[in-house]
C-alpha cells in the first residue's frame, strides 16, 4: 500500500488533481500537509489562550470553580469523550481505506464519522439545555439561585466559551466531512490521491484532542 | 520529510483499533481517578492522563511518529503555548493581589457575583477576612435589570 | 525536472505561452477572482496605499489639532476617536499587511523561482478577509467611532460605548487574513524553492519573510482569542478581565501584548527583508554576513516572544516579572544591531548609486537605529517609569513603525515598481520625495522625544503652553512628511500614465531571480525552466560567473 502517490506524478500524465504551480503530487501533498499542520498550530494557540485564561481564573477562584463544576454531568461528558474518540478512529480508518484504494470503505467510514460527530452535538445539546434551564449561564446571564460559594458564573463563562468554540469546530468539521463524502461518492479518492481526506482527518483529530483536555478540566476537577 | 507512501506503510487497522481501546481505557481511568481524593494532585493526574491520550492521538492517528517535520511544527506550537502560560504566571503568581486595593466598592450586579474583596490568587479567600458564608440575597438583584 | 505546465489550477488545459500577467486575462472580473500571487500582491498594494492615505490624513488632522494647547479644530471626544482610528488603520490595515501581503506576495515566489505561492486560493481568500476587516473597521465610524486607542485596554474598552465590538471583530478578521498569508509563505518556502536552491541560496528577503510568517502563525491566534474574550466581556460580562467580577485587567494586557509585541516584529522583519535586497543591489556588492543576517531574522522572531510585558512595567505587574522582561528585552538589541552592522558593511566600499529605493533604504538605516536605540531607554525599568505613556514612547514607536517599516515599504515599492508594471518612474522626482520623507519624518518626531522626556503625556488633547513650540515644530514636520509622501505617490502614478515601453528585465542590475524574467513577468513567472547559475548576491561580472562551475555565492 501507499506506493502509488509518487508513481502517479512521475508518469508522463499529470494527475488531474495536480495544481499547475506544483511539479509533482508529492510536492503538492507535502505543501498541503505543512499548511494544515501550521493551521493546527494556530488552532492550538487559539484554544490555548482560553486554556491559559481558564487556568489563571481557576487558580484565583478555586473554590468557585470546584463548586460550579459539580453542576456538570460527568456521565454525559465521558460519553461524549468516547463518542469523539471512536469518531477519530473511524476518521483514521477512512484515510487508511483511501490509501489502500478501498473506495467503498472510505464512504462508509466517512458516514460513520459524520454520524458520531452528530451524536456528539446531540449530547451537547442536552447538556446545554439543562444548563439553560437552571440558569447556569456565563457572566451576567447567570441566574442560578442558592449558591453557597460566590463567583461560580466565572466557571460557566469558561465552560460555555470553551465548549462553544469547540462545538463550532465540530460543526465546521461536519461540513468538511460532508464535502469529503460528496467527493468520495464521486470516486475521487484512491491510492493516488487522498490528500483532502488526510487533511480533514488531521483537523478532526485535533478537535478530538482539544476535547480530551476539555473533559478533565471541566468535568473532573474536584 | 516523510512522503505519503512512507507515512502509511506501517500503520493499519489493527494498530488503530488497539489505540482506540487504549484511549477508551484511559478515559475510564481518568474518570475513576477523579473519584479518589488526591488533593492538589487530582488536576495534575487528570492532565497527565489527558496528555497521554493526546500523545496517542497525535502519534498514531495523526501519524506524527513517521512525520518528524510536522511533529516539529506541532511541538513548536505547544512550546509557544507553554511559554505564554509560564511567562504570564511570572507576573500573576508573584503579584500580591489580583485586584488593586484601591478599587471602589464593586456593584453586586447579579446573584453569585459578590466578589467584593481583593482575592489572593492561590487560595481564593479574601484578604484579611473570610468570605461571607452566604452571598447577598438573590432576590435583591434580579438579572433582568443589568445592562 | 519538468517544468512545463499542462494544467491550470482548475485542471483545464492551457497553452504553454502566457502573456504579461497584468493583461492576460483582461477584465475586472479576472482580477477579482485571480489566484495569481502577483495580482493579489498588486491588489493588496493599492489597498494598503489607500489606507495609508486615510491613516495619513487622520494623522495630519491630529497634528493640526495639536498646533495649539486648547481646541484648534476638533473636540476632545473627536480627538480620541481620530487617534484610535489612525492607530487601528495604520497598524492593522497598513503596516502589518503592508510589506508581507503586498510586496511579499508579489516578490516571494519570484525570488524563489516558483510559479505561485503554495495555496493560491487561500491567498485570494486572505485578501478578501482583509477587505472585509477593513470595511468593518471603517463601519465603526457609523456607530460613533471608537475611543479606546488601538490597544483596546480593559476595563475602559469593556465599558465605553461606540463601535468597539465591531472594531475588535474587524481586528479579529484581519488577524486571520494575516495568519493565512503566514501559512502560505512558510509552505511556499519549504516546498517551492527553485530546483537547486538550498536554504542558504535563498535571497535574504525570503528568510525574513519566513521569520515574519513564524510570528504571524504563532502569535496572531492569541490576538484572535483575546479579542473574542473582549467581545464576550462586552456582550456577556464573562468576568475574565473585569476586576469587579473577580477578573484581572492586567491579564488582558498580557494576552494583548503576547501578540502585539511580536507583531512589532511582524512589522519590522519585512522591512529588514526589503532592505536586505535593496542595499546589495545599489551597492553592487555581495551582502556582508549572509548567515548572520539570516539567523538574526529567526532570532528576532523567537526572542520577540519573550519580551512582551515590557509594555506593562507601570500597569501593576509584579516587580519580579518586570525585572525578567526588562532583562530579556535587551537581548533583542543584539540581532537587530547585527543586521545594521552587516548592511553598513555591505555598503562599505561598494559602488553605491543613490537611486530612490536606495535613498529610502539609507533613511531606514538611520531611523531604525534611532528607533532601536531609544527602545533601550524604555526597556530599562527605571527610566521607563518616567517615560511610560509620554511622547517619548510615541516618537520611539513611530521611528520603528513608520520611520522604518513605512520607509522600507516605500523602498520596496520603488524597487520592484519597474518589475510590477514594466514602467520606470521619474527617479529624480522620486528621490526628492524620498528626501522630503526623511526630513519631514525627523522634523515630526525628533521634537516628540524632547517633549516626552520633559513629561508631555501621550494621547492628551490639551497640553501645557511650554510644549507649544515643540508641537508646532512637529506639526510643520508632518506637512513636510505628507508632501514627500504625496510627491512619491504622484511620481509613481504618473509613470503608469506613460505608454508601456520595452523595459529591460533588470533595470537595477539585481542578481536575484525576479530580474531574470520579463518586466512585467508573464502569468507563470518564468518562461524557461530555472537554472540557478549564481547566488542571490553574486555581483561578479556575468562572464566570470558563466566561466565558473556550479552555484557560488
Amino acid at each position: 500500500m501507499g506506493t502509488q502517490v509518487s508513481n502517479a506524478a512521475a508518469g508522463p500524465e499529470r494527475s488531474p488533481f495536480l495544481q499547475s504551480h506544483f511539479t509533482e503530487m508529492v510536492q503538492q501533498f507535502d505543501a498541503a500537509k505543512i499548511g494544515m499542520w501550521l493551521f493546527l498550530v494556530t488552532e492550538v494557540l487559539l484554544f490555548g489562550g482560553l486554556f491559559v485564561g481558564y487556568g489563571i481564573m481557576h487558580a484565583s477562584h478555586p473554590e468557585a470553580f470546584k463548586a460550579a463544576h459539580h453542576h456538570l454531568d460527568r456521565t454525559m461528558g465521558a460519553l461524549n469523550t468516547i463518542v469523539l474518540l471512536v469518531s477519530s478512529f473511524t476518521m483514521v480508518m477512512a484515510v487508511w481505506s483511501a490509501s489502500v484504494n478501498k473506495k467503498k470503505l472510505v464512504v462508509l467510514f466517512l458516514v460513520l464519522t459524520i454520524l458520531l460527530a452528530g451524536a456528539f452535538l446531540v449530547v451537547k445539546y442536552f447538556e446545554y439545555s439543562h444548563k439553560f434551564h437552571d440558569g447556569l449561564l456565563p457572566g451576567k446571564f447567570y441566574t442560578h439561585q442558592g449558591d453557597t460559594v460566590p463567583g461560580q458564573f466565572l466557571f460557566f463563562s469558561f465552560y460555555f466559551m470553551m465548549t462553544g468554540l469547540h462545538g463550532i469546530h465540530v460543526l465546521a468539521g461536519m461540513i468538511a466531512l460532508t464535502w469529503l463524502l460528496r467527493r468520495a461518492l464521486r470516486g475521487d479518492f484512491g491510492a493516488g490521491y487522498y490528500g483532502p481526506v488526510d487533511l480533514v482527518g488531521l483537523y478532526w483529530h485535533l478537535v478530538d484532542m482539544i476535547w480530551i483536555y476539555l473533559f478533565p478540566l471541566m468535568y473532573l476537577i474536584s | 520529510m516523510a512522503s505519503y507512501a512512507e507515512t502509511h506503510a506501517v500503520t493499519g487497522p489493527k494498530t488503530y483499533f488497539v489505540i482506540l481501546m487504549l484511549l477508551i481505557a484511559l478515559t475510564v481511568v481518568t474518570v475513576a481517578a477523579a473519584g479518589i481524593n488526591f488533593g492538589e494532585w487530582n488536576v495534575v493526574i487528570a492532565l497527565l492522563i489527558a496528555s497521554a491520550k493526546g500523545s496517542l492521538v497525535a502519534l498514531f492517528f495523526m501519524h506524527l511518529r513517521h512525520d518528524k517535520f510536522n511533529a516539529v511544527i506541532f511541538v513548536t506550537g505547544l512550546g509557544f503555548l507553554a511559554l505564554f502560560l509560564i511567562f504570564t504566571l511570572f507576573d500573576v503568581n508573584t503579584r500580591k493581589t489580583v485586584l488593586p486595593g484601591n478599587l471602589k466598592a464593586p456593584i453586586l450586579e447579579f446573584p453569585g457575583a459578590p466578589l467584593n474583596k481583593p482575592v489572593q490568587p492561590s487560595t481564593g479567600t479574601a484578604l484579611g477576612e473570610a468570605l461571607p458564608a452566604t452571598p447577598a440575597p438573590p432576590a435583591a438583584a434580579p438579572a433582568a435589570e443589568h445592562k | 525536472m519538468e517544468n512545463v505546465s499542462s494544467a491550470t489550477l482548475h485542471g483545464s488545459g492551457h497553452a504553454a505561452h502566457h502573456g504579461d500577467y497584468l493583461e492576460d486575462p483582461k477584465g475586472l472580473r479576472s482580477w477579482l477572482t485571480t489566484v495569481d500571487h502577483k495580482r493579489i500582491g498588486i491588489m493588496y498594494m493599492w489597498s494598503v496605499i489607500f489606507f495609508m492615505v486615510v491613516g495619513g490624513l487622520l494623522a495630519l488632522l491630529l497634528r493640526l489639532e495639536l498646533l495649539t494647547p486648547k481646541q484648534t479644530l476638533i473636540t476632545a471626544e473627536m480627538y480620541n476617536r481620530v487617534f484610535t482610528l489612525h492607530g487601528a488603520v495604520m497598524v492593522f490595515l497598513v503596516i502589518i499587511p503592508g510589506i508581507p501581503a503586498a510586496l511579499g506576495n508579489f516578490a516571494l515566489p519570484l525570488l524563489l523561482g516558483a510559479k505561485d505561492v503554495a495555496f493560491p486560493r487561500l491567498n485570494l481568500f486572505s485578501y478578501y478577509l482583509y477587505v472585509t476587516g477593513a470595511l468593518m473597521a471603517l463601519c465603526t465610524l457609523l456607530l460613533g467611532g471608537v475611543d479606546t486607542g488601538w490597544t483596546f485596554y480593559t476595563p475602559y474598552s469593556t465599558t465605553t460605548g461606540g463601535g468597539v465590538t465591531l472594531m475588535v471583530l474587524a481586528a479579529f478578521v484581519l488577524g486571520f487574513s494575516s495568519i493565512f498569508t503566514g501559512v502560505n509563505f512558510i509552505a511556499t518556502v519549504h516546498t517551492l524553492r527553485a530546483p537547486g536552491m538550498g536554504w542558504f541560496e535563498m535571497p535574504l528577503f525570503c528568510w525574513s519573510m519566513y521569520a515574519t510568517a513564524l510570528i504571524q502563525i504563532l502569535a496572531t491566534p492569541v490576538l484572535g482569542i483575546t479579542l473574542l474574550l473582549l467581545v464576550m466581556e462586552r456582550v456577556m460580562g464573562v468576568g475574565i478581565f473585569d476586576p469587579q467580577l473577580g477578573g484581572d485587567p492586567v491579564l488582558f494586557q498580557h494576552f494583548f501584548w503576547f501578540y502585539s509585541h511580536p507583531a512589532v516584529y511582524i512589522m519590522i522583519l519585512p522591512a529588514m527583508a526589503v532592505i536586505s535586497e535593496v542595499i546589495p543591489t545599489f551597492s553592487k556588492k555581495t551582502i556582508f554576513g549572509y548567515k548572520a543576517i539570516a539567523f538574526s531574522s529567526i532570532a528576532i522572531a523567537l526572542l520577540g516572544f519573550l519580551v512582551w510585558a515590557h509594555h506593562m512595567f507601570t500597569a501593576g505587574m509584579s516587580l519580579f516579572a518586570g525585572a525578567i522582561f526588562s532583562f530579556l528585552t535587551f537581548f533583542i538589541a543584539i540581532p537587530s544591531a547585527i543586521k545594521v552592522f552587516n548592511w553598513i558593511a555591505t555598503m562599505w566600499r561598494g559602488s553605491i548609486s543613490l537611486r530612490a529605493p536606495m535613498i529610502y533604504a539609507i533613511s531606514f538605516l538611520l531611523m531604525f537605529t534611532i528607533g532601536g536605540l531609544t527602545g533601550l531607554f524604555l526597556a530599562s525599568l527605571a527610566t521607563d517609569v518616567h517615560l511610560h505613556d509620554t511622547y517619548f514612547v510615541v516618537a520611539h514607536f513611530h521611528y520603528v513603525m513608520a520611520g522604518s517599516n513605512l520607509v522600507a515599504l516605500l523602498a520596496g515599492i520603488h524597487y520592484w515598481w519597474p518589475k510590477m508594471f514594466g514602467r520606470m518612474y521619474n527617479d529624480k522626482l522620486a528621490s526628492v520625495g524620498a528626501a522630503l520623507v526623511f526630513l519631514g519624518f525627523n522634523a515630526t518626531f525628533l521634537p516628540q522625544f524632547v517633549m516626552g522626556s520633559r513629561g508631555m503625556p501621550r494621547r492628551y488633547y490639551n497640553y501645557l503652553p511650554e510644549f507649544q513650540g515643540l508641537h508646532i515644530a512637529s506639526t510643520i514636520g508632518s506637512w513636510i512628511l505628507a508632501s514627500g509622501l504625496f510627491l512619491g505617490l504622484a511620481v509613481l502614478i504618473a509613470s503608469l500614465m506613460k505608454p508601456k515601453e520595452q523595459l529591460a528585465r533588470n533595470p537595477w542590475g539585481g542578481r536575484t531571480l525576479e530580474w531574470e524574467t520579463a518586466s512585467p513577468p508573464t502569468t507563470h513567472n518564468f518562461d524557461e525552466p530555472i537554472a540557478l547559475r549564481h547566488g542571490p548576491y553574486d555581483y561578479r561580472p556575468v562572464e566570470e560567473i558563466e566561466a565558473s562551475e556550479g552555484v557560488t555565492r
